[in-house]
């Protein structure tokens, strides 16, 4: 899932000056899930903002509209009426999201309510961890399920740095070691021959190196 | 209707024929390391074990925490075992009930001693109870306080205690009013509030079970491990013996607990629960994890995905409802939603829950004659169900929101009232991060004995 978290609400509302028809746009998938960007951040950012005006005076109108994904352009011509009509689209979809919106309705100012942060998972009830960066070369299968890239902070191949004490890493003692976590899982798995297999120097043009990135699944295209 | 035991316990054999004799039949799961998971809801439970599924419509949980004297070298006997007939088997004149030595005794512990102090007392036993704290708020409680004073049982609250102890006898010396005294008693019964450890097996049981355990590990508030009661699962029971041997008390217990199961089969239908709109539902499992009554479940119909609520587990206390990302769910009952078309009056909107602060509020009116007028409540079914995006509403109709919920570790949702206040320090934030006062949003913790409180927050919050 994509993990995002809402923008400083004064930074929100500098960015919507001078605009009197505004429409927030939630989406229903991933920020949803993250707590970031669903039907329920849309309506209590709506009401803030509707005591802002009130309070400074301010005339505008605010819709909310709560398309289930913003990065499927059906779900965003069910919203265009809505979109035509406001003077700018508050998009609080990830930004993948926020472009896509933008795409569809060219003629509109489209601003992002939210900081997109990361591919990660649900650890707790309000608690999200990155677990993917989306390199393009997966090599789980050689380091027991934990990626390297993501979660070392050095994105080392070959084992840890010097800066693993503990099982913690150096840039925050509240971080685990990813190369701690690789040799434990290997460990318990009896795998650590895994880590005699040296892995190259890598090409990053697969990840984000290599310019923007897309998937074709020829099967599907006619 | 069949009856799943879940644990190991020497309450199993004897719950068994008791079961039997009632016409239900016992299903037992000793070892709580083969049980995967419970799901399903009162009347229709499925143990998930290693070995299949396990149908049943109650759960009686017997395994239970290590109960343990907190001072093993005094003299004493424990207060949930079969003190009070070893007392009255050996016509003593006189015990002592101690609580709250050398710590604090769990919750559970304050109705234990206070239906001892009664029993011994109405046998003519001079009954003497020493706590440092008072915990008699709460209607029951206070009745069984009444009765026990009713019989001449004496209750002192004391600061310090220190203990002489002779080869038959313990002198206690108790530091009282306000440590500005010292009163000794010399007993010869000294009753001793056990501590509770809750350990692995405990743990491992609760989380198969979806029973709460709170930050300490132990089992919530008053403690359902220890005597026969429903714990946050509706249908599931814990009955734990705490002496050896069937004692009379051991036998109360399990009559305690087939009544309150005949009780849960008569029931009628739950009115009062969530909804879940399965269009809506993004299937976050947020619902799920926050569910304190392992009410929310994933909708088995494969038409639809989305979650679902168990009714018939639900209590209706709207912590689903406030806390879903996708605002997917609804109570059929109840809400603290501000319409436009609600009566409004008033610059003070109250969001009290109805188990305390409402009661509470509604103790207070004499005191609030004056006031009255200036003040809209919206009582609901737990503070659980209070969400930001609600106070910030009502901020846009009132001067002021008060938000008033029950105190730390008295919530009958367990959370509801830790819920509650997050959602108004995110709201008192948000407020804050556009220059506006979070002073317009108070929030307060009270019992319904409390209506002086909920009167004084109320005139101060109208400024």
């Amino acid at each position: 899932m994509i993990v995002a978290e809402q923008k400083p609400v004064k930074e929100i509302i500098e960015s919507l000056e001078g605009f009197r028809r505004i429409l927030i746009a939630s989406c229903g998938t991933c920020v949803t899930v993250c707590m970031a960007g669903g039907e329920k951040e849309a309506v209590e950012l709506k009401s803030l903002l509707d005591i802002w005006n009130k309070e400074t005076g301010t005339e505008n109108d605010i819709n909310v509209v709560v398309p289930k994904r913003q990065c499927d352009v059906e779900f965003l011509d069910e919203i265009a009426v809505e979109a035509e009509n406001a003077d700018v689209i508050l998009s609080m979809a990830c930004g993948a999201g926020v472009q896509f919106m933008a795409e569809r309705f060219p003629a509109k100012v489209v601003l992002p309510a939210l900081n997109t942060k990361f591919m990660g998972v649900t650890r707790d009830v309000g608690l999200w961890t990155e677990m993917c960066q989306g390199c393009g070369n997966c090599i789980l299968e050689k380091t027991g399920g934990v990626c390297p890239v993501t979660r070392c902070s050095k994105s080392n191949f070959n084992g840890p740095c010097g800066g693993s004490s503990g099982g913690k890493c150096e840039i925050d003692g509240n971080v685990d070691c990813g190369w701690q976590l690789i040799y434990d899982r290997l460990k318990a798995l009896g795998r650590l021959d895994r880590l005699y297999e040296i892995t190259d120097v890598r090409d990053w043009r697969t990840s984000r190196d290599g310019g923007p990135r897309k998937v074709e699944k020829k099967d599907m295209m006619v | 209707m069949r009856i799943a035991i879940i644990g190991k316990s020497p309450i199993n054999e004897p719950l068994k024929e008791r079961l039997l004799s009632e016409g239900l039949t016992p299903v037992l799961v000793e070892n709580i390391n083969d049980i995967l998971g419970v799901v399903g809801q009162k009347g229709d439970f499925a143990i998930r074990t290693r070995y299949g599924d396990v149908e049943a419509g109650y759960v009686i949980a017997t395994q239970g925490p290590e109960l343990s004297n907190p001072v093993p070298e005094v003299p004493s006997l424990p207060l949930s075992g079969s003190s009070v007939q070893n007392i009255l088997d050996k016509n003593a004149k006189q015990a002592v009930l101690l609580l709250d030595y050398p710590d604090e005794s769990p919750g559970i512990m304050t109705e234990i001693a206070l239906k001892k102090a009664a029993e011994l007392a109405r046998k003519r036993v001079n009954v003497v109870c020493l706590a440092r704290f008072i915990r008699t708020s709460g209607g029951y409680l206070e009745q069984l306080y009444r009765e026990a004073r009713h019989f001449n049982a004496v209750f002192i609250k004391y600061s310090e205690l220190s203990m002489d102890c002779f080869e038959n006898a313990v002198v206690i010396h108790a530091r009282i009013n306000e440590g500005n005294e010292t009163i000794s008693i010399k007993t010869d019964n000294l009753i001793i509030a056990e501590k509770i450890s809750a350990g692995e097996d405990i743990r491992e049981m609760a989380s198969r079970l979806r029973i709460h355990l709170d930050d300490e590990g132990k089992a919530s508030g008053d403690n359902p491990f220890v005597f026969s009661a429903m714990t946050n699962r509706k249908g599931v029971f814990a009955l734990h013996n705490t002496s050896p041997g069937l004692t009379n008390e051991t036998k109360e217990m399990i009559d305690y607990t087939i009544a309150a199961i005949k009780m849960e089969m008569a029931a009628g239908k739950n009115s009062g629960h969530a909804v879940v709109d399965a269009d809506k539902c993004a299937l976050c499992y947020t619902c799920y994890r926050v569910c304190t009554h392992a009410a929310m479940a994933p909708d088995p119909n494969p038409d639809r995905s989305a979650m679902m609520n168990l009714e018939e587990a639900c209590y209706g206390c709207g912590i689903c409802v406030s806390q879903c990302p996708a605002a997917a769910v609804r109570l059929t009952e109840a809400g603290m939603e501000v319409k436009p078309e609600m009566a409004m009056k008033g610059s003070l909107k109250i969001f009290c829950c109805e188990n305390s602060a409402k009661l509470a509020f509604e103790r207070a009116k004499p005191e609030l004659e004056e006031i009255y007028d200036k003040v809209d409540i919206t009582p609901v079914s737990c503070g659980g169900e209070i969400t930001t995006a609600g106070i910030l509403s009502a901020l846009h109709r009132y001067r002021k929101v008060l938000v008033a919920v029950c105190m730390d570790d008295a919530c009958k949702h367990l959370e509801g009232n830790k819920r509650a206040k997050r959602q108004v320090l995110k709201a008192q934030q948000l407020l804050k991060s556009i220059a506006m006062d979070p002073g317009r949003i108070e929030y307060v913790q009270l019992s319904h004995a409390m209506p002086r409180v909920m009167a004084e927050t109320v005139i101060e919050a109208l400024g």
